[in-house]
């Protein structure tokens, strides 16, 4: 399995996007991370994520094309919406990156 | 009366960051071989990969751990006789194992899978067959001899 990436292309050059612990880091750090999980919604979550997101591949991409591929990406995706995916994306770190013990578990719903 | 379950009580749990998460697990998947850029700048989904890794690594060193205990046993064992203080003259200790766990168990199943394959026996197996046959027609050829040569002594 490989980590999950957003993937497009944009003025004839590949982009794939991916978070990494270093970069979840990061956002942590500046705050955006625990204003997400406490339910908070700042205006410039979404763009700030996926300004992130070229951190792990495309780290030499300045601010300034970030922000103008920001804006020319479609909103509707047949995968959810951008926040959504950026969101799964970074879940999945969490998730990968959490020791598991060895006991099976299940759910059983009635 | 106080809840044994603890639910009433204020909680112990440390609720971490991201951040302070990341930073504890670091020396965690370090001691399992995973490089530091790997772990802040790499693939994380190879993380379960190294995870699993070490914990084979634990069970060959455990194994290893455990078959020196075996040998170790069976030294002590072979040397019991001569290690009790009325243990009487002459007494000589039993020999240690000739060769490693195992080894003989592997050389007989090579030397079986070598010697026949499928053909050769098939063809064993066709002469056994054809060898019962004979002994069968020989010894009802010797029934029917005799047989014949009693009847044959009556009607006279």
């Amino acid at each position: 399995m490989t980590q999950t990436t957003m993937d497009f292309e944009y003025n004839g050059k590949e982009y794939s996007l991916a978070y990494t612990i270093n970069v979840l880091k990061r956002l942590d750090k500046s705050g955006l991370l625990a204003a997400i999980a406490n339910g908070e919604r700042p205006l410039t979550m979404t763009e700030d994520l996926f300004a992130a997101a070229f951190e792990a591949n495309h780290s030499n991409v300045s601010n300034r094309i970030r922000e103008e591929i920001f804006r020319e990406l479609e909103d509707v995706s047949e995968d959810g919406s951008l926040l959504e995916c950026l969101l799964e994306m970074i879940n999945e770190v969490r998730e990968e990156m959490s020791p598991k013990g060895n006991a099976k578990w299940r759910m059983s719903r009635g | 009366m106080e809840d044994e379950s603890g639910l009433d009580s204020p909680s112990n749990v440390k609720l971490l960051t991201f951040a302070e998460m990341a930073d504890e697990l670091c020396p965690y998947y370090m001691s399992m071989g995973v490089p530091y850029n790997e772990y802040w700048h790499g693939d994380y989904t190879q993380l379960k990969f190294y995870t699993e890794a070490y914990r084979l690594q634990l069970e060959h060193e455990n194994y290893s751990a455990w078959l020196q205990g075996a040998y170790v046993y069976e030294a002590v064992c072979a040397v019991s006789p001569i290690l009790h203080a009325f243990a009487k003259s002459g007494t000589r200790p039993l020999p240690y194992l000739k060769e490693a766990y195992g080894m003989k168990a592997d050389k007989t199943n090579a030397g079986a899978t070598e010697a026949k394959t499928e053909k050769e026996i098939q063809e064993i197996q066709a002469l056994n067959a054809s060898a019962k046959f004979a002994s069968f027609m020989t010894q009802w050829n010797k029934r029917f001899e005799s047989e014949g040569g009693g009847a044959s002594g009556t009607d006279d």
